[in-house]
């Protein structure tokens, strides 16, 4: 009896270890080492809406990713060049096949679109809607369509520069009255 | 040993070829001079950041809405989605990309001994050959017409302006 439930033992172990070698050898090394690339959260955030704002979302909010599945996802700043984040902006994002998606950032400048939500079909139109601190609204239509990366900021980031436009930027110049940086930000929505 | 280093030299400056270096001849590639719109609509259709408007992506496109053409000679809001328009050396540098996908098939279309369609950058975009970022140019479209003309030596104007036009 002592013999058969060891032999059960060392098959479990083996089964096991046999497992967690296929899934070791079948993930995709480029997403691990994207993932591994960005690093800690600079903000501190625990996961969650609010956390890696301008940052590519879907190197692991992916289909078969480390995170919950995005079609979309960004931050919305005051200016490209200032990392201001801005809350309530209205994204409104129309696909090829017409369906039309409107989402608004968090107080991390966050939004992002669910994969389950909707399954959006490349090319997208985007444009953003924001609240100006004088109270007027602005709107700013993308100048080129999003043709295959769901991820705002695998192009939108830094400043401006020969290989980015800069951030999502509500304005190009900093409007007067500026935007103010928020003072705290716990409110979790944005998708 | 001496054979594939000797092989491997012109391939790898092949692969470092930059908007410095001379343009085909009209022998390799179809007309330069008829490029110009070729290339707004190649930046349009295929340049953006998230497909080949990115260095970490075979067939570079460069353009004033993409990457931009390292250039220290403009100064300004020489940047992606910047003011300035797209220059002449980022189109030359999308002729190269263009005619420097596969030079030896890019020379027989023009010598007329094969034909466009077998081009990858006329497949791909069709969707004829797998390709990553869809079907950009489906067959008959203005912006394949535009694309094939130019190829077959006579670029259809209206064809590049219609593409062009869409949002």
């Amino acid at each position: 009896m002592v013999v058969r439930a060891t032999s059960w033992i060392a098959a479990g172990i083996l089964i096991g270890a046999a497992a967690f070698g296929l899934s070791a050898g079948c993930a995709n090394p480029v997403e691990s080492d994207r993932i591994l690339a960005l690093g800690p959260d600079p903000s501190g955030q625990h996961n969650g809406p609010l956390h890696r704002a301008g940052q590519p979302c879907l190197v692991c909010h992916t289909d078969g990713g480390q995170a919950r599945g995005f079609s979309v996802a960004g931050t919305v700043y005051a200016t490209q060049r200032d990392a201001i984040a801005v809350d309530q902006v209205l994204v409104t994002i129309v696909d090829a096949a017409g369906h039309k998606i409107q989402k608004q950032t968090n107080c991390a400048g966050n939004f992002y679109v669910p994969e389950q939500d909707v399954a959006l079909t490349f090319p997208l139109h985007v444009e953003i809607e924001c609240t100006l601190p004088d109270g007027t609204t602005k709107r700013s239509v993308m100048g080129t369509r999003v043709e295959r990366d769901g991820s705002c900021s695998t192009c939108h980031y830094g400043d401006p520069s020969k290989v980015s436009p800069g951030r999502v930027g509500c304005t190009i110049d900093m409007p007067n009255p500026p935007f103010e940086a928020p003072t705290s930000c716990t409110d979790r929505r944005g998708g | 040993m001496a054979l594939l280093v000797a092989a491997s030299v012109p391939a790898m400056l092949g692969a470092c070829l930059s908007a410095a270096d001379s343009l085909p001849t009209k022998d390799r590639c179809p007309s330069a001079e008829s490029f110009p719109i070729v290339s707004q609509m190649l930046e349009r259709r295929c340049g953006t950041l998230d497909c080949h408007g990115t260095p970490q992506r075979p067939l570079r496109i460069y353009g004033r809405s993409g990457m931009r053409l390292t250039d220290s000679s403009i100064g300004g809001d020489y940047v992606s989605g910047g003011m300035v328009e797209t220059t002449t050396a980022e189109q030359n540098a999308n002729y190269l990309a263009a005619c420097g996908l596969e030079p030896e098939r890019m020379a027989n279309v023009v010598a007329r001994k094969q034909d466009a369609t077998s081009l990858t950058l006329v497949r791909k975009p069709r969707l004829t050959e797998a390709h990553k970022g869809g079907m950009v140019l489906p067959v008959g479209s203005a912006g394949d017409k535009c694309l094939t003309s130019w190829i077959r030596g006579a670029v259809d104007e209206a064809a590049c302006a219609a593409e062009l036009q869409k949002p």
